[in-house]
């Protein structure tokens, strides 16, 4: 029976199988806790240095 | 001859002649069965052949506590289902469909919703759709090539590739 009807069969179902693959790999939306986490490092970044300089010219004077 | 977990346990190990024969043993009995919801003897074929190469797309998810046959025929009433929603003959749920001639096949269901939910949404997916994916996420192509490839603005396949995104993920209730 190895015949057109089973190739068939298994032809297609490979296909769904890399199909299935690629729906795993597909490349996830970042949800708004990501936006809200990535947002509030991207503002410590940039506050750091300039608190860490007032706190050094501070300690100067 | 061997039993059906024993042929299903060497289809999960990529084995085709158990494949054969798992066909040769419940290919009538799901045409049968298809038949009796879709009334179509070539529509009841080929929903049994589909089905077929679902559980082949499934193979390494089929375990030892649910029948082959539990399987096959909870994905041959899903692929039936789903055709007679595209004939708009039955657009809403089905209530009367005829039980399939096996058991536990809801708890298969259950069971693996999510990977087998997946299968279906990926075989019903548009030839284009199913390029785009291949060549987005698995070849990792960028869109503006894809776009030239496929004869399509960058903004076509954008478009695509989001409304592909939102199926799956409604489709498989994940974070896609």
């Amino acid at each position: 029976m190895r015949d057109q009807y089973l190739n068939e069969i298994i032809r297609r179902g490979n296909e769904l199988a890399v199909l299935e693959q690629a729906a795993l790999a597909f490349p996830k939306k970042a949800s708004p806790v990501r936006w809200i986490v990535a947002a509030a490092c991207g503002v410590f970044v940039m506050i750091f240095p300039s608190v860490c300089t007032a706190h050094a010219f501070f300690q100067m004077i | 001859m061997a039993e059906d977990r024993e042929l299903a346990a060497r289809l999960k190990a990529g084995d085709t002649e158990a494949l054969e024969q798992l066909i040769t043993r419940w290919r009538a009995g799901a045409e049968a069965y298809a038949g009796c919801i879709l009334h179509d003897s070539q529509a009841a074929e080929d929903a049994v052949q589909e089905a077929f190469a679902r559980i082949y797309a499934f193979r390494t998810g089929l375990d030892g506590q649910c029948s082959f046959s539990a399987y096959l025929f909870t994905i041959v009433r899903r692929i039936c289902v789903d055709e007679l929603r595209k004939r708009k003959r039955f657009p809403d749920l089905p209530g009367e469909l005829p039980e399939p001639p096996v058991e536990s096949a809801e708890e298969v269901y259950l069971r693996n919703r999510e990977r087998l939910e997946r299968i279906h949404l990926l075989a019903e997916l548009e030839e284009t759709d199913r390029k785009l994916l291949l060549a987005f996420s698995l070849e990792g192509k960028p869109t503006k090539q894809i776009a030239g490839e496929m004869k399509m603005s960058d903004g076509q396949v954008r478009v695509r590739l989001h409304r592909i995104r939102g199926k799956l993920r409604k489709g498989m209730g994940r974070d896609a």
